[in-house]
């Protein structure tokens, strides 16, 4: 069985083929460099306007590098929800419309769930129930997962996401854009406990995080009482580096005990990690050890299928389809 | 234009808090709150309070939108609690809507309006945080316009 995958939500726009759940045909992923170096120009990376102009594209490239004609596609997955309500528009409508033409089934997939089953991908040795933690630069989400398609969720953010804290911090140590990778690799070269970040855990057994307070931690550590004028202290190249390695512990250290918190209060078979931040070296290096003392298997997909995808997408969708959960064509976008 | 203001001093982020909870108690549909501030000067901690304030009693639902760039609240009246961190100009914002959202029936919440000044109603308050010390923060009130004078008039007597 053959799905086509779209997926909209944020500022990729991406379409993939996916054979029986597992095997990625194709996956074109149009992102914000892409659009510079083809338009030559500033291009509002975010606005539905950008996935509009090259959502049409994308899925002939999809369809072109697997040598399939629509008229081939046994049914559609898109990603409903959760994502920016005009991105999200634009995969659900353009999604609906073949769905209607080629006379296929329509299935939603959520988002997240979706960044959880990348790891169905790649792994067949996953047992449920797992864990499912899924980290970006939108989201921090531990789900206990019961199936490759039902996910309670335990605990998120209450502010910030793990990986906008990457990014802000980045900015505020002038390291550029996007955080995430610039700090995974200064991080190396620093002393991870050469400043002590606070770790908020939030109540004891909470599953909830809190990355707002680390942010602004580092802002003072990094320039002290000069906050207040903007100005910077003069660190050398090396203390810049024990910021970021300091800073990554931190936020790494919360993201893994309360994993492993979540892991052993529901007793499951393994953890699944997803997202952007899920290819943070740092990370999947201590959930490894951790989830490893604790006798509980890990997987995490790889870089490609980290970052906003639509062959996970079509992933998901195969296995909804199985389950006879298919959606009909009143589907709304929800942001 | 009227224009009136309130400055008051945070000690904590609870305070910060409290002074949004007051403020969101006093806005009606139409309002427009334009943030601004530093990164971590407690742009997303008031507006906790605010949206409280306009009657979602969970705090937690109120995220930072830095990377959805807008989230919309059911309060006693809509709100729409927007991020212009990662946009790069107004025409930025008005591609997301903003529009449809700020001239609609509910309150917005503009955190970094300073980018995006352009999509701005004539009539607003305008919030500016600015760092104190690590836990401290001088928070200015500024109308701009009758209605929002009207609201800074209020905060000085509660």
């Amino acid at each position: 069985m053959l799905i086509l995958g779209i997926e909209t939500s944020c500022d990729e726009t991406s379409a993939a083929l996916v054979k029986d759940g597992e095997e990625v045909v194709s996956s074109i992923i149009l992102s914000q460099d892409e659009l510079h170096r083809q338009f030559g120009g500033v291009v509002p990376d975010i606005a539905s306007r950008a996935h509009l102009e090259s959502i049409i594209g994308i899925i002939d490239n999809a369809m072109s590098d697997a040598k399939i004609s629509l008229k081939e596609i046994d049914a559609i997955g898109v990603v409903n929800t959760p994502g920016l309500i005009g991105a999200l528009l634009i995969g659900v409508t353009t999604a609906k419309t073949l769905s209607m033409i080629l006379d296929v089934p329509l299935i939603a997939v959520n988002h997240l769930h979706a960044h959880i089953y990348a790891n169905n991908l790649e792994h067949d040795t996953i047992r449920y129930p797992a864990i499912g933690l899924v980290v970006s630069g939108g989201h921090t989400t531990i789900f206990l997962s019961e199936s490759a398609t039902k996910h309670v969720l335990l605990g998120s953010t209450i502010d910030d996401a793990a990986g906008e804290a990457f990014d802000k911090v980045s900015k505020i140590l002038g390291l550029g854009y996007p955080g995430g990778p610039v700090i995974d690799k200064l991080a190396k070269q620093g002393n991870h406990s050469a400043v002590l970040f606070p770790r908020s855990y939030l109540d004891k057994d909470s599953l909830d995080f809190s990355f707002s307070g680390l942010k602004t931690a580092v802002l003072y550590y990094y320039k002290g009482q000069d906050v207040k004028t903007g100005k910077s202290k003069s660190l050398s190249e090396q203390e810049i580096a024990n910021i970021a390695a300091s800073f990554q512990e931190a936020v790494i250290d919360v993201l893994v005990d309360k994993t492993i918190l979540a892991a052993k209060m529901y007793n499951v078979n393994g953890i699944l990690m997803g997202g952007g931040v899920a290819a943070n070296s740092r990370l999947r290096q201590r959930l490894n050890e951790k989830s490893r003392e604790s006798g509980i298997p890990l997987y995490y997909p790889s870089f490609k299928l980290c970052t906003d995808n639509a062959a996970m997408v079509a992933g998901l969708a195969y296995k909804k389809y199985l389950e006879g959960d298919i959606s009909g064509l009143d589907i709304e976008a929800i942001p | 234009m009227m224009q009136r203001k309130f400055i008051f001093k945070s000690r904590s982020a609870c305070e910060t808090i409290a002074l949004g909870v007051k403020l969101g108690e006093l806005l009606s549909p139409g309002h427009v709150v334009a943030l601004v501030g530093e990164l971590g000067a407690g742009k997303t901690t008031i507006v906790k309070g605010i949206v409280q304030g306009l009657g979602v009693m969970d705090r937690r639902s109120v995220k930072s939108p830095t990377f959805s760039l807008v989230h919309r609240y059911e309060g006693r009246i809509p709100i729409y609690h927007f991020d212009a961190y990662r946009l790069e100009g107004d025409y930025e914002m008005i591609a997301i809507g903003s529009d449809e959202m700020i001239y609609g029936d509910g309150v917005s919440l503009i955190e970094w309006a300073d980018r995006v000044s352009g999509c701005l109603p004539r009539e607003y308050l305008k919030i500016t945080l600015t760092h104190v010390s690590n836990s401290e923060r001088y928070i200015e009130l500024q109308s701009y316009g009758e209605r929002s004078t009207r609201i800074i008039e209020m905060m000085h007597l509660s």
